[in-house]
């Protein structure tokens, strides 16, 4: 609405204003009443002249709001679609607060690049602690004091890195202390290898690592699901089945799971000795042909059942084809899992089960006499088969807690040792030793737990052992979760 | 062997192995919202699995076998990202060493989205961390446009031939949500500034969608099962901020969320944190219908 000034209003009031001064002033002489309504007039016309200028202004300012309230209406306008539905913005407008929030996300993004030194390897750690009170003789308590002992099973550093876009490498540094050496724990080098990334659907793997023999031979001590690892896997296997050599795997591209693994070591088994020629010389003064390297095969396969139900099925063998040394040492393995989903507990359980055949040849020498009473030796070579195994059932009943009894049965197998025609090994040899186990779980989160296992052996020579184990491990730094740890 | 035999054999073997450009892509998704966004936006041209059911724990998926197998055959792999798989699928991509998910067949889902919670500290002490922030994007209503055109951008960079009709199925699916958002936002509009706890960290961009107040959890750290010190430390700030709702994921037992509900005097509402985490769930807009239904009947029903 156009606004003025009353002029005449205005006018007026200046007049009654005067016109009441002026009432004061009656008498005055008629010629500076004259010179009074001359200044006067002045006056209103300059009063006038004021009142056209803020006029002209004040019409200017609203032509202003009026054009500035026209543009309001028109952007308001912008998102009206026809018709009755509520305005919302246009496409136009969509698109370039799309455009914006991508431009600030890639701004986010820059920022917080990773920095040169972010392409460093990952490092993690497991710290796996034990106490043993170990009842039996002092020659059945393996490479520790029988009675109570303190142990550092392993105190491992592990490297792993993205070399390039073909290869990935990981390291890892074990220190385990010697009871022979008053407990000196030298790092050693468990494992360090070089992995493919490129190839497709085959991995290539060169270095020294845990070959994947069945199923619980190639995980680490701290890894296991219970504390001690199975006899039957560390008397046939040798301990960890870590081997130096190459191996090729590949999970073939059909719709059925099936993954097919072979290579070529030097030997298969931590503790397993480095074989030597026949002839007895040391390895550094050897030459080990072909047939005295050790071949590796494994197949394995998986079923589910619904949801909840996963069967597991491999096949391995292991096999150092040489007439004199042979050893040849087959695994089938079975895993079932129930891991029902749908459900609101975190219950889950695990039977594995581990069947091993193991043949060796040992080779051992005998002392006869000729016919004057010289002592003659005599070489002999004997082919000593074994079966052994183990089976175990772990039940997760909470998202801490998990328990589960081990049955351990093996036919004692020893590698490359002399034996004599009276040893009563030979007397025991279709017997089995036995291992009952029960353990206990309870992990404080990913990274943290502790065990406990009591277990009873009863030894081939008739005699039996208590042993119980408490376990206390972490990890910190990175970590990965191995497929051969689902 | 005369030289038409050659020629046949040649073109047959020719024809057997050529591409074929009408050959559905094959899509993996780490979760079942990933899947349902995949068959939306590529339609007849994919054929889509998720590796995840739905009603698990979404950071600890069971590996099985079976699934290496699917990732090895897979065009395309699509994953939230954000180290919210970690614990399972990487080890599944390993193991299948599938080329094509080095070339670009990873889709991270969740690229673009504005995170929440980027922790400025990273230590074990505050348990399982997220390094890269809160990544659970999915349960963010506000999320699924971002998402579909992540899923979309992959699909056509791994499948050109059918950008088209990629695009034209995800600006479908986008009007969709257009009218879906709208509606959440009208019915959640009694949501704002209710308070409720959850079992886990899952709800931060839910509580950012409705305004609502995001109290704490049951679980003191993340992934550290529930104590009964921090519990009756919850329960205590729960009644003195009036906090009546109490969220429960399916993963997690009812027990603790319906003790510590009784003991303020509230309500547990269970929430799917996946496509299929409720029977009404069966596709992502299905799964936040489902999630607002429940919640808001949680608060009309004593929860606020």
């Amino acid at each position: 609405m156009r606004r003025t000034f009353s002029r005449r209003a205005v006018a007026g009031t200046i007049l009654i204003t005067l016109f009441v001064g002026g009432a004061g002033h009656a008498g005055e002489a008629p010629k500076d009443v004259q010179a009074q309504v001359n200044a006067l007039q002045d006056a209103l016309v300059k009063v006038n002249t004021l009142l056209e200028s803020q006029q002209k202004k004040l019409d200017e300012q609203q032509q202003r709001i009026a054009e500035q309230e026209k543009t309001i209406r028109a952007y308001k306008n912008l998102g009206k679609p026809l018709g009755d539905g509520p305005a919302g913005p246009s496409a136009e407008i969509l698109a370039r607060l799309d455009n914006v929030e991508r431009q600030a996300a890639q701004a986010v993004k820059t920022a917080s690049r990773p920095k040169a030194s972010d392409s460093s390897p990952y490092i993690g750690a497991a710290v796996d602690t034990a106490f043993r009170y170990f009842d039996g003789d002092n020659g059945k308590a393996g490479d520790r004091p029988s009675g109570n002992d303190f142990n550092i099973r392993g105190a491992e550093l592990i490297f792993y890195a993205d070399v390039d876009p073909f290869f990935k490498t990981y390291m890892v540094l074990n220190a385990t202390p010697d009871a022979s050496a008053n407990d000196e724990a030298v790092p050693s080098l468990e494992e360090a290898a070089i992995s493919t990334t490129c190839l497709p659907h085959v991995t290539l793997k060169g270095g020294r690592f845990f070959v994947p023999f069945g199923r619980l031979s190639m995980i680490h001590d701290h890894d296991l699901p219970f504390v001690s690892r199975p006899s039957s896997i560390d008397n046939y296997v040798g301990g960890e089945s870590q081997g130096q050599g190459l191996m090729a795997s590949s999970v073939l591209p059909i719709s059925h799971f099936f993954q097919v693994s072979g290579g070529v070591f030097n030997k298969i088994g931590a503790e397993f000795p480095l074989l030597n020629p026949v002839d007895g010389t040391d390895a550094t003064n050897s030459r080990r042909s072909s047939a005295e390297m050790t071949y590796f095969l494994k197949m394995l396969t998986s079923f589910d059942i619904g949801d909840a139900h996963t069967f597991e099925l491999g096949a391995s063998a292991v096999e150092v084809p040489d007439h004199e040394i042979r050893r040849n040492l087959t695994n089938l393995e079975f895993t079932y899992k129930w891991h029902p989903s749908g459900q609101s507990l975190p219950q889950k359980l695990v039977w594995g089960t581990e069947i091993m055949r193991n043949e060796q040849r040992s080779q051992f020498t005998t002392t006869a006499t000729d016919a004057l009473g010289n002592p003659i030796d005599k070489q002999h070579r004997e082919s000593i088969t074994g079966y052994g195994g183990y089976s175990y059932v772990e039940y997760f009943f909470d998202r801490r807690w998990s328990f589960g009894p081990r049955v351990d049965l093996f036919q004692p197998v020893t590698p490359r040792e002399t034996v004599l025609p009276d040893d009563p090994r030979k007397a025991t040899r279709n017997t089995y030793e036995q291992s009952y186990s029960l353990f206990l779980t309870y992990k404080f989160s990913e990274f943290g737990r502790m065990r406990l296992e009591a277990t009873h052996k009863i030894y081939t020579d008739r005699t039996a052992a208590n042993e119980l184990l408490f376990q206390w491990t972490v990890f910190w730094g990175a970590h990965t979760h191995g497929f051969d740890m689902r | 062997m005369s030289k038409s035999f050659l020629l046949a054999a040649l073109l047959v073997s020719t024809t057997c192995f050529a591409e074929d450009n009408e050959a559905k892509l094959k899509v993996i998704a780490s979760i079942p919202d990933f899947a349902d966004m995949a068959r939306e936006i590529g339609g007849v041209h994919v054929e889509v699995e998720s590796l995840a059911h739905g009603t698990e724990d979404s950071h600890g998926v069971p590996v099985r076998p079976s699934m290496a197998a699917k990732v090895a055959q897979a065009d395309v792999v699509i994953e939230m990202g954000l180290n919210m798989e970690h614990a399972w699928l990487p080890p599944l991509i390993d193991t299948a060493n599938n080329a094509k998910l080095r070339g670009g067949g990873l889709i991270k889902a969740s690229e673009g989205e504005t995170i929440l919670e980027i922790p400025e500290n990273l230590s074990r002490t505050e348990g399982e961390q997220h390094s890269e922030g809160n990544p659970h994007v999915n349960l963010d209503p506000g999320a699924g446009r971002i998402l579909a055109k992540n899923i979309c951008a992959g699909l056509s960079s791994n499948a050109p031939q059918f950008k088209k009709d990629f695009e034209e199925n995800l600006a479908k699916y986008l009007q969709k949500l257009d009218a879906k958002e709208k509606e959440w936002k009208a019915a959640g509009a009694k949501l704002k500034g209710v308070k409720f706890v959850s079992f886990h960290n899952h709800w931060a961009y839910w509580a950012r969608y409705f305004e609502m107040e995001y109290v704490g959890t049951l679980e003191p750290k993340p992934g550290i099962p529930p104590s009964g010190s921090h519990l009756a430390k919850l329960i205590q700030l729960m009644k003195a901020q009036g906090v009546k709702l109490v969220v429960r994921e399916p993963q997690f037992s009812d027990k603790i969320p319906n003790e510590v509900a009784e003991k303020v005097g509230g309500k547990v509402v269970k929430l799917a944190i996946m496509v299929n985490g409720l029977p009404e769930a069966k596709t992502w807009i299905e799964m936040i219908d489902a999630n607002l239904k429940a919640m808001l009947e949680a608060v009309d029903d004593g929860g606020k």
